[in-house]
């Protein structure tokens, strides 16, 4: 009688249910912690991402199943309500917007074009991934990583793939922290010591008023084209004219603190939680980790050949190393530019240059997100 | 084959399509800089 309640509870121990996959993922998650806590790798991240991998992977643990009554587990709420509901990406889009000044896009609005450019990789991913035999949604939920945009790569997966949230999450965020090893072996690769050097004439001041309209106006013709980037782009302008109409400060300064840290939190933690050795531990995250590299690296090489196209054309050239910064990651990307730049000549000043195309990247995604939505779904 | 064709079609549309966008986003921002610039020059 006693041993059969003590066999009895030792089954409801995770103990028992132990295997070599939990362990595997524990380091994975620990090793994400190590790189937030020590290299401070996208720490706001990578720490809940760590923690949910390793607390999901603690077997029977009642976090991300259902419980008898039918009911969603805790983890299981956060990740239905905040992403299959599409809650989360697009509340960090209006923090996003409220930290973002397009000021140097409006100055120079052809870095637009530079943006665009720089979803190449997302493209050409795409192409990739069906090569290695993913479906089409799969392919452009992988594909769209090369936009290096956390928030619009889950927002995609979570619609079209959300079997690989985990790998495309984790896959995106790792790269955007590696931006300053990935791009630049490409950025000096494809232009030559002259090219970057080339110094740009200062952007011209933006008055109030250009900054109210834009994010109407932005707002108004994407969402008209591409009505599916609605969500994110909405929210994203949103937060924007919150920071720009001067009116409305508590709002601007809610949605750039305390909302974004909150919905992070859920973000993190319910992405992680996505990660369980049972689902995780296949070839197909390992693929998308290459692929994502791929997608980054093209990117990159997308903005910059669009530059240096335009320096066929243009009187005043303009220095291609801006063109990399269309990759979304805002602001490192721009950094990137910069220090790259400077490497060159110590005495030529980019950031503000490529701030435009940097903050170009995150609309261009953004918009490529809409736009498989529209042509997929 | 199928997955094939709407590939490409997603790939034709979809990076053409965010050039198309972003193009007219950047028409739309000079327009509405220059009628700015413009109506608030001081008196002369």
């Amino acid at each position: 009688m006693e041993s059969s309640f003590l066999h009895t509870i030792v089954l409801k121990t995770g103990i028992v249910h132990l295997y070599w996959g939990h362990v595997v993922m524990w380091v994975i998650g620990l090793a994400f912690i190590y790189l937030a806590v020590k290299k401070e790798f996208e720490p706001l991240l990578l720490v809940p991402i760590g923690f949910g991998i390793f607390i999901v992977n603690l077997p029977i643990t009642p976090l991300m199943g259902m419980t008898e009554g039918g009911h969603r587990e805790l983890i299981n709420i956060f990740f239905h309500y905040g992403l299959e509901w599409e809650v989360i990406p697009p509340l960090i889009f209006l923090g996003i917007g409220a930290l973002t000044d397009f000021g140097p896009l409006i100055a120079n609005p052809m870095t637009l074009l530079l943006g665009a450019a720089a979803q190449f990789g997302v493209y050409v991913t795409f192409f990739g991934a069906l090569l290695l035999g993913f479906k089409v949604p799969e392919a452009a939920a992988i594909g769209i990583i090369g936009g290096a945009d956390g928030p619009t790569t889950i927002y995609l997966t979570a619609k079209l793939a959300p079997h690989l949230l985990g790998a495309t999450a984790i896959s995106a965020y790792s790269y955007m922290a590696m931006v300053p090893l990935i791009q630049p072996p490409i950025m000096r690769l494809l232009t030559s010591e002259k090219e970057r050097t080339i110094r740009m004439k200062q952007l011209r001041p933006v008055s109030k008023m250009e900054k109210i309209l834009f994010p109407l106006i932005g707002t108004g013709i994407i969402c008209l084209l591409v009505p599916d980037a609605a969500p994110l782009m909405a929210m994203l302008m949103l937060g924007n004219l919150f920071r720009e109409c001067g009116v409305v400060e508590r709002l601007s300064k809610t949605a750039q603190n305390e909302l974004l840290n909150i919905v992070t939190i859920f973000l993190g933690l319910s992405v992680g939680a996505t990660m369980r050795a049972e689902t995780f531990l296949s070839p197909k995250p390992v693929f998308i980790f290459v692929l994502g590299l791929v997608a980054f690296a093209f990117s990159t090489t997308g903005g910059l050949l669009l530059a240096k196209f335009f320096n066929l054309f243009l009187k005043e050239k303009i220095n291609p190393l801006i063109g990399s910064a269309g990759v979304s990651a805002v602001p490192m990307a721009a950094r990137v530019t910069q220090r790259v730049g400077q490497q060159a000549d110590p005495k030529n000043f980019l950031l503000m240059h490529a701030m435009g195309p940097n903050v170009a990247g995150v609309i261009g995604t953004a918009t490529a997100a809409g736009l498989f939505l529209t042509l997929i779904q | 084959m199928h997955q094939w064709d709407l590939a490409f079609r997603v790939f034709v549309f979809g990076f053409f399509g965010v050039f198309i966008t972003l193009a007219l986003l950047m028409v739309s921002i000079f327009i509405t800089g220059a009628i700015i610039r413009k109506t608030t020059k001081p008196n002369q």
